[in-house]
């Protein structure tokens, strides 16, 4: 629990750190909205590079003793790879809204560009804890494989239910990016 | 469309036909034994005892019944003596022959392709080879040549683990131009050869220098050679000769005087490090003894080749094995059956579950056999706990996996298939709303049941991912979503193509999520109340009516009324004004408040009681918002897949292989993102079935009907033997 707390609070600090320095150098807001796409990815991305280890590591274990399992474990071990994909997701949708791909950057105010950062705050750190706690889950029910595969199904929706707050997470960024004018 | 009728079953029989009914049961594979005894605990238990003759009474009986109609069974008739034993060596002959098929299987060259890592196969065998296997196969020896040829296989891998071992401890003594032989102490010196760390070795001679200093004489050196006789003293007179160095190492050896400070020496080599080398059996020149050891390795593979190959050779008498393994497990389960008979002098009954409408087929097929049999069969009582099976039509068999992922209703209560299959539907779909996706899904699942040998809950599942399919293409053509955004990015002479599946198009998620947003929670709405009707139903059926239509019926009116206020307040609906909708929805709060207050026994409490009935809605608001992550999954499909587009037309912008690139990113991309986003949407639909819907109406726990069957474990008999 120690390095989940550390990995959080190191996330946040230097999202902090990073974000002060770039405000008093930056007349426009686009840096900070960057940055809010940026920590959208990274967080969560960070979030189920994590979970995925935690629950491969489990995998590894029991395949040592019977590779048959190793399709089922598969599953198991993906599922707390869905948060890097919200984040990706935040991400994407920062870029879209600021016309990336349109090639057309509007100019943003520095208040714009907060809110675009702060916006991106639910599905990265969201995504960043629930991944973890997702992985650990994903590593019993890999224990839970082993010894009963006929009800991996279950472990899979146990796993599920951590990844429900991912998803909330990611619909506040959604409707949060949705609601901000730029 | 609900849970099976099932019917109590007895079957009576006379002792002697006990045997051939076992058997039936088995072939028939529609009844669920359990413990008579419990029923009757004063009739004595079959036991083991006399299982032998038992067994052959069996081939007997088939003969005289049966006329060996089955070439899968005809095997029974001509059995070997040897295999018709006691339940013991049946599972000693069982062991041996699961040792055979594996100890094979090393020898096995079999690709396992993407399908295989997920499903075990089983081995084809036709009805003949069974039957062979089963009346002929000379098991006895293919085991005898299995475990000799295990046992020799680790025999010789060890050894040459040894070897590799010992001759890495003489390499460093090659240089040695002495046989071991004469490294035997002499009558006056002591010979000891060691390894040390080089870098002690200069302080291993001057120490030995020191020592002979000490006793006023220098004869201590490098390969001195001479003979040294000192005077008696504690200093030692020792002689080191330096064999060979690496770079780690130094191997030397120590010659000293017998008698004269050896305790000494023996702490000074102590002190260095220096350990004292055993050459083993080894007598002649080390030289000569790493040659053999390297001509020895050499044969090794050849050894293992020839194992291999002998093993090769009776590879394909496995499946036999398998057939005979099968065939003996099945046997082995029949005998079992015994334990569960409750058995007078000279009747034995059985007692089982099985589906009311198999009991015709059964009680007939028994009349046959004998007319020493009686079958009953009785209905369930309601303290009854009967196995559960499920039934459904086959298009809503599919979403038979879902509930059963959950667990089975108890046999009393209602199935909830049927009810969540459209929501199941709908809710997948929404999920993975990409019309492209769908399409691909629907291919691959089709591909899978027809064209791929899985089991038959595999192709449940892959029948349930085609129904999938179908809903995602619906809600992926609403939503314009053909792989992401791929119709904007058809080359301008589809154009015709795109505006067609355009004109589909009624929202844009990314656009305008809200409408999405308000799809799904409507849903979640409308599963809600549709969770809290069936309780009442099921209520009704109970008996508990005026409990229920206050308690649930309070629900069922407030929820509604409350979407109407909420709706007919922007403008109104019809008849219903927002003056209309607001007494609606204050009638409803009433009901409910009627319902909480009415199971409160203390007036004055009366009133609390109410209004935190009213707290209720809080719940019902909380799983309502949890349907919002269809949205959320549904624009993760989405915005992937737009992702994975837009790098492969950055792909396409490198000169000469963008295409081909375009075409990995796109192909490697979508397939990916298929799989990823129809694992979540198919856990995500089914943990709103669970967490959000059953908890409403549904219990579960039941247990599944588990008949007493044929079952193999490696092989299954390809043509159909049964007439």
């Amino acid at each position: 629990m120690l390095g989940i707390g550390t990995v959080a609070m190191l996330g946040l600090v230097s999202l902090a750190v990073v974000a002060m320095t770039l405000t008093t150098q930056l007349t426009g807001g686009l840096a900070l909205a960057i940055l809010g796409a940026a920590v959208s990815v990274f967080l969560a991305g960070v979030g189920s590079a994590i979970g995925v280890g935690i629950a491969g590591e489990a995998a590894a274990g029991v395949v040592a003793e019977d590779p048959e399992k190793f399709g089922r474990l598969l599953l198991l071990q993906a599922i707390p790879g869905t948060q890097g994909f919200y984040g990706l997701i935040g991400g994407f949708l920062v870029m879209n809204k600021l016309g990336f791909f349109a090639g057309a950057v509007p100019p943003l105010s520095v208040e714009q560009g907060w809110q675009v950062l702060f916006a991106c705050l639910p599905v990265g750190l969201a995504g960043l804890l629930s991944a973890i706690a997702q992985g650990r889950v994903a590593a019993s029910g890999i224990g839970l494989t082993a010894k009963r595969p006929e009800e991996s199904g279950k472990a899979l929706i146990m796993a599920a239910m951590v990844e429900t707050y991912a998803v909330l997470g990611l619909l506040a960024t959604l409707l949060l990016l949705n609601g901000i004018s730029v | 469309m609900a849970v099976a009728r099932m019917k109590r079953v007895s079957i009576l029989c006379h002792s002697s036909l006990r045997d051939n009914v076992i058997m039936r049961l088995q072939e028939a594979g529609v009844m669920q034994v359990m413990d008579a005894s419990e029923s009757y605990p004063d009739l004595a238990i079959e036991h083991e005892a006399g299982s032998g003759p038992m067994e052959k009474g069996i081939a007997r009986a088939e003969c005289k019944t049966d006329g060996g109609r089955d070439a899968g069974r005809g095997g029974e008739v001509g059995e070997a003596p040897a295999r018709s034993e006691d339940r013991r060596t049946i599972e000693k002959t069982l062991d041996e022959l699961a040792f055979s098929i594996r100890y094979l299987g090393k020898y096995v060259d079999e690709r396992k392709g993407l399908v295989e890592t997920f499903v075990a196969k089983k081995a084809g065998i036709s009805p003949e080879d069974y039957a062979y296997a089963v009346a002929h196969l000379d098991y006895k020896s293919l085991y005898r040549q299995c475990a000799a040829d295990d046992a020799k296989l680790s025999e010789i891998q060890n050894e040459a683990s040894r070897l590799k071992e010992q001759k890495a401890t003489l390499e460093g003594w090659a240089d040695l131009d002495c046989p071991v032989s004469d490294l035997n102490d002499t009558e006056s010196v002591r010979v000891i050869p060691c390894v040390l760390p080089k870098k002690n070795l200069p302080r291993l001679m001057s120490m030995l220098s020191d020592e002979a200093a000490a006793r006023g004489e220098d004869r201590v050196g490098v390969a001195e050679g001479e003979d040294s006789k000192g005077k008696a003293g504690e200093s030692p007179e020792a002689l080191v000769e330096v064999v060979s160095e690496d770079d780690r190492n130094a191997r030397a050896v120590v010659f000293c005087v017998k008698g004269r400070g050896e305790s000494r020496l023996a702490e000074i080599l102590g002190e260095c490090g220096a350990e004292k080398v055993a050459f083993g059996s080894v007598d002649g020149f080390i030289k000569d003894e790493i040659e053999a050891i390297d001509r020895r390795l050499l044969e090794i593979p050849g050894e293992e080749q020839e194992i291999r190959r002998r093993a090769e050779s009776i590879l394909p008498q496995r499946v036999k094995l398998m057939a005979l393994y099968d065939h003996l497990y099945e046997r082995l389960r029949r005998m079992e059956m015994r334990g569960l008979l409750a058995c007078t002098e000279e009747t034995s009954l059985i007692q089982g579950w099985m589906k009311a409408k198999e009991v015709p087929g059964l009680s007939k097929s028994l009349a046959d056999l004998s007319g020493a049999i009686e079958v009953y069969t009785e209905d369930p009582s309601p303290e009854d706990d009967p196995p559960v099976v499920l039934e459904n039509p086959w298009f809503l068999k599919p979403f038979e996996v879902v509930t059963l992922l959950y667990g089975n209703p108890k046999y009393h209560e209602i199935d909830p298939t049927p009810f969540l299959a459209p929501f199941f539907f709908l809710f997948f779909g929404l999920a993975l709303s990409d019309a492209g996706y769908g399409i691909l899904l629907m291919l691959i699942s089709a591909w899978m049941i027809k064209k791929v040998d899985i089991p038959e809950g595999g192709k449940m599942l892959f029948r349930l991912l085609f129904l999938g399919g179908i809903s995602t293409v619906i809600f992926g053509a609403l939503m314009g979503g053909w792989f992401g955004n791929g119709l904007d990015i058809l080359p301008p002479a589809l154009g015709g193509v795109r505006d067609f599946l355009k004109r589909f198009a009624i929202v844009d998620p990314l656009a305008d999520p809200i409408s999405v947003l308000g799809v799904s929670l409507g849903l979640g709405i409308v599963q809600i109340w549709v969770g809290i009707a069936l309780k009442l139903a099921s209520r009704l059926r109970m008996g508990e009516v005026s409990d229920t239509i206050m308690e649930e019926g309070s629900w069922l009116f407030f929820i509604p009324s409350v979407i109407v206020f909420a709706l007919s307040s922007s403008r109104p609906l019809g008849v219903i004004t927002p003056a209309v909708g607001k007494w609606l929805a204050i009638a409803g709060a009433v009901y409910v408040m009627a319902a909480a207050g009415r199971r409160q026994r203390v007036i004055l409490l009366k009133p609390f009681s109410a209004v935190m009935g009213l707290y209720g809605s809080i719940g019902y608001v909380g799983d309502v918002l949890s349907y919002a992550r269809l949205l959320a999954l549904g624009l993760a499909t989405g915005v992937i897949a737009i992702v994975i587009n837009q790098i492969a037309t950055l792909a396409l912008q490198i000169p000469v292989v963008g295409i081909v690139g375009m075409m990995i990113i796109l192909a490697g991309g979508h397939v990916f993102n298929l799989l990823v986003n129809t694992l979540g949407s198919f856990v995500h639909s089914g943990r709103l079935q669970f967490v959000e819907f059953f908890t409403k109406f549904f219990e579960g726990g039941g247990q599944s009907f588990r008949p007493f069957r044929r079952e193999s474990r490696y092989t299954t008999v390809k043509a159909k033997t049964e007439p």
